[in-house]
């Protein structure tokens, strides 16, 4: 049995590496590179697996999950700007890895965490499993 | 891919229901510490989006799964007839002493469905997923055969 829980935060990022010139930035990253940054409604589905208690019928109590990812995560990131916070690349992949670690650390003593999918937007869906 | 090839459709439909989290195994004290607001006596409700994944080879004459009429008129009887506007707890007798949690009604329709859609074909039942809100969902999917 598996049971996915979905979190929402907005943040600001900008894909940019100082390990590339200005031009070839502009080059990989196309508008994403915009000095500026931009941002995103993100969407994070975070899957845990396991079997339901047999007395609360439940996988895990979903307000005290609520409250580990709260603390752990989205505090973190919501209304920040990414890269301050992350040292790589912000880019959907890095994000979804970063995250996993995170939340690996967080449940590391359950419910057993699945996999981490970050929305980026309804086109963008990064999964780290 | 061949013509034998096992393929998965999802056909999505709806459904309302009540239901309340309250456990006779608990005192009343600490069903509400357990369950919070889910204890309230009179329950609450979802609007349920319940996903079905059904599998299996794609007949080569029709270049369907499975009929998607057949599938319809299936999950109309057993998943919307039964449950759309029932209250979990007291409309169906699996849940006289079972929690009807997004879990547990996963584990009901999976035990009502497989069998039904067993006898629709070659094809077989391969996913449950139950979404309770945006927030929520719950699934059960069948291991992969080797």
């Amino acid at each position: 049995m598996r049971v996915g829980r979905i979190y929402r935060f907005e943040a600001s990022h900008r894909l940019y590496t100082s390990a590339l010139a200005e031009e070839e930035n502009e080059e990989v990253y196309g508008k994403c590179a915009n000095e500026g940054g931009h941002g995103h409604n993100y969407e994070l589905v975070v899957l845990f697996e396991g079997e339901p208690d047999p007395l609360t019928g439940m996988l895990f109590d979903r307000l005290q999950v609520d409250r580990r990812v709260e603390e752990c995560l989205i505090s973190k990131v919501d209304h920040r700007h990414l890269d301050d916070i992350i040292d790589e690349v912000t880019t959907g992949e890095n994000l979804a890895l970063v995250f996993r670690r995170w939340l690996e650390q967080e449940f590391a003593g359950g419910p057993q965490l699945v996999s981490v999918e970050l929305v980026e937007t309804p086109r963008n869906r990064f999964v780290a499993s | 891919m061949s013509a034998t090839s096992r393929l998965r459709i999802l056909r999505t439909v709806r459904f309302c229901a009540g239901h309340r989290y309250h456990s006779e195994a608990l005192s009343e004290e600490q069903n509400r510490e357990v369950f919070g607001a889910c204890n309230r006596p009179h329950g609450h409700g979802h609007n349920y989006r319940l996903e079905v994944g059904v599998e299996g080879p794609v007949d080569p004459v029709t270049g369907m799964v499975i009929n998607l009429a057949d599938l319809d008129k299936l999950l109309r009887q057993i998943v919307v007839e039964k449950l759309d506007h029932s209250f979990l707890n007291y409309d169906l007798e699996y849940f006289t002493d079972v929690i009807p949690s997004c879990e547990n009604i996963v584990r009901y329709l999976w035990s009502v469905l497989e069998q039904p859609i067993a006898e629709l074909g070659k094809c077989r039942l391969s996913l449950i997923r139950l979404w309770e809100s945006e927030d929520l969902f719950a699934e059960l999917e069948r291991e992969p055969t080797q």
